[in-house]
C-alpha cells in the first residue's frame, strides 16, 4: 500500500486530526471542524428527508398516483409553523397537529411499546427456581431475587422492616455491577471509534497497515 | 507532593498519547491474540448460513459513521453469508447516514460477488423517516413505506426483487445495526415483539458495544434472538465467514487498550486508598 492520492481521503483525515486536536487543547480549527460536521449532519439530515420521502410522496402518489387524501395529512402537518405568527387568531392552529402526534404517539405506546417494554420484560422474569441443572437454578435464583431487590430499592412508600432492609441494599449493589457492565460497555466502544479513525489514517491515507488481511 | 497525590493528579493529555501509542503499535505490529467464537456469533453464522437461493435478508442500517467501527464488520458478514448461499439482500436505514453505510456494504459485496445485480439480488431503499411509524407502515407495505422510491429516487416496483419482498414479513430475516435511538428500542415493538417472536422468526441485532446494556433486557427476555455486540463480534463472524478484515485486524489494538484502561483503573483505586491512609497518618 502507499499514500493516498485522493482529494477526499486527504480531507477526512486533516477533519479527523482537527477534531483529535481537541484533546490536547481547545483550537480554533477543531472548533471550525466541529461546526462543519454539525452543518453538514444537519444539512444531510434535512436533503435525505426531503429527497427520499417528502419530494416522491408529492410526485409520485399525490400526483402521479393520485392519492390526493396525502393531501390532508401534509395540510395539518403544515399547520404546526404557525406557531411563528404572533396572530392569535391563526397561532392556535398548531394545536391541531399537535394533538395527532400525542394521540398516535399515546396509541403506539399503548398497543405496541408498553407489551414490549414492560409486559415482556415482567413475564421474562417469571423463572422456576428449582430446576435440575444447578447453573441455570443459580441464575435464575439471581435474576428473580436482583429485580426483586432493585425494586425494592425504589420503594418510598414506607420503611421496611428489620429483616427485610437487605433487599435494597443488595438491589444497590446489582444496580452497581449493572452500572459497572455499561461503563465497561461505552470504554469498548469508545476504543472503537477511536481504532475506526486510527485504521482510516494508517491505512486509507498513510497506507502504513493493511485493514483487509 | 507524594508519587499517589501526582498520579491522582496526572495530566489527561498523558493518558490519551499512551493510548494513542499503545493503538498505533498494535495496528503496525500485530501480536495476532487468540480470540474465541462466543456462542453468539455461532447462532448468527447458523442463522445465516441457513438461508437458501432466493431467501430475503432485510437489513436496517440505523447508524452513521461513529457506529461503523463496531457494527458494520458483523453486518458485513452476514450480508456475505446470505449472498454466498444465493440469498438476496435489501437494506433499508432509519439513520440519514445509515444510506452511506448501506452503499459501502454492497459495494464490498459487489467486489466480492461480481455476479450480483442490483435491482435483482440486492437494493438499498435508503434513509426512510418516522422510526417506529416507518416499520409499522412497512409491515403492511414496503413500497408504501419507503415512498415508492430507492436511495437513488428510482421507482421501486421496475425491480425484481421488491416483488418478493412486499412487506417486512416477507423478509426471513431482519437485522437491525444498531447504535441508538431510532434502532433496536423501535425494531423490537414494532417488529420482534409484534411480528417475528411470535412466528418463531430470528431477530438479528448488531450493535455498538455501548448499547449493550440498553439491549440486555430484551435478550434476556428473547425479544432479540440474536445479538452481536460491538467491534468482538464482527471479528468472530469474521473469522467463522473466512473473510478477514478490519474487525480482526483491529481486535490487537482494542485488547490493549483495554488492558491499559483496567491498569490506570486499578492504579487509580490504589493511589486514591494510600492518599487517604497518608492523610490519616498525618
Amino acid at each position: 500500500m502507499q499514500i493516498s492520492t485522493s482529494f477526499a481521503v486527504w480531507l477526512t483525515a486533516g477533519m479527523t486530526l482537527a477534531i483529535y486536536s481537541g484533546v490536547y487543547k481547545e483550537n480554533p480549527i477543531y472548533r471550525l471542524v466541529e461546526h462543519i460536521y454539525v452543518g453538514v449532519s444537519a444539512g444531510n439530515g434535512i436533503v435525505s428527508t426531503i429527497d427520499n420521502y417528502a419530494k416522491p410522496t408529492i410526485t409520485i402518489d399525490i400526483f402521479q398516483n393520485g392519492t390526493y387524501s396525502y393531501l390532508i395529512p401534509i395540510l395539518i402537518g403544515l399547520l404546526v409553523y404557525t406557531r411563528f405568527s404572533k396572530n392569535r387568531n391563526i397561532n392556535w392552529l398548531n394545536r391541531i397537529p399537535l394533538a395527532f402526534w400525542v394521540g398516535i404517539g399515546s396509541a403506539v405506546v399503548l398497543t405496541k411499546n408498553f407489551k414490549a417494554n414492560f409486559i415482556s420484560q415482567v413475564t421474562a422474569t417469571f423463572m422456576p427456581m428449582i430446576n435440575n441443572d444447578p447453573l441455570i437454578m443459580v441464575n435464575n435464583i439471581v435474576m428473580v431475587v436482583g429485580v426483586l431487590s432493585v425494586l425494592s430499592y425504589f420503594f418510598f412508600s414506607f420503611e421496611l422492616p428489620k429483616g427485610l432492609n437487605v433487599f435494597p441494599k443488595f438491589g444497590r449493589y446489582i444496580m452497581m455491577i449493572g452500572f459497572g457492565a455499561a461503563y465497561g460497555n461505552t470504554v469498548l466502544s469508545r476504543m472503537s471509534v477511536l481504532l475506526g479513525r486510527l485504521q482510516f489514517l494508517l491505512g486509507n491515507w498513510l497506507g502504513i497497515i493493511e485493514t483487509r488481511i | 507532593m507524594s508519587f499517589w497525590e501526582k498520579l491522582s493528579k496526572m495530566d489527561n493529555r498523558i493518558i490519551y498519547t499512551a493510548l494513542l501509542v499503545i493503538m498505533i503499535w498494535a495496528l503496525i505490529w500485530p501480536m495476532g491474540l487468540p480470540i474465541q467464537i462466543g456462542t453468539s456469533a455461532k447462532a448468527a453464522y447458523e442463522t445465516f448460513d441457513s438461508f437458501e437461493s432466493g431467501d430475503i435478508l432485510y437489513v436496517s442500517f440505523d447508524y452513521d459513521s461513529a457506529g461503523a467501527t463496531d457494527i458494520q464488520s458483523s453486518i458485513e458478514a452476514c450480508m456475505r453469508l446470505v449472498l454466498k448461499n444465493g440469498g438476496r439482500v435489501v437494506s433499508g436505514a432509519l439513520w440519514p447516514i445509515g444510506a452511506q453505510q448501506a452503499n459501502y456494504a454492497f459495494k464490498k459485496m459487489q467486489e466480492e460477488y461480481p455476479h450480483l445485480v442490483e435491482g435483482v439480488d440486492f437494493l438499498n431503499l435508503g434513509y426512510k423517516p418516522g422510526g417506529q411509524m416507518y416499520i409499522e407502515k412497512a409491515m403492511d407495505s414496503l413500497i408504501e413505506a419507503c415512498a415508492n422510491v430507492d436511495n437513488e429516487g428510482r421507482n421501486l416496483s421496475q425491480f425484481p426483487i421488491m416483488k418478493d419482498l412486499v412487506t417486512l414479513k416477507d423478509a426471513k430475516v431482519v437485522i437491525c445495526g444498531n447504535h441508538g435511538s431510532p434502532g433496536a428500542s423501535e425494531w423490537v415493538p414494532m417488529y420482534a415483539t409484534a411480528y417475528a417472536i411470535p412466528n418463531n422468526k430470528p431477530f438479528v441485532v448488531a450493535a455498538s458495544a455501548v448499547n449493550a446494556t440498553i439491549n440486555a433486557p430484551f435478550i434476556q427476555s428473547g425479544q432479540i434472538t440474536v445479538y452481536l455486540n460491538g467491534i468482538r463480534a464482527g471479528a468472530e463472524m469474521e473469522l467463522l465467514t473466512e473473510k478477514k478484515g478490519t474487525a480482526v485486524s483491529g481486535m490487537d489494538a482494542q485488547s490493549l487498550s483495554h488492558i491499559l484502561v483496567f491498569v490506570l483503573m486499578i492504579l487509580g483505586n490504589v493511589s486514591y486508598f494510600m492518599q487517604k491512609r497518608e492523610s490519616r497518618k498525618q
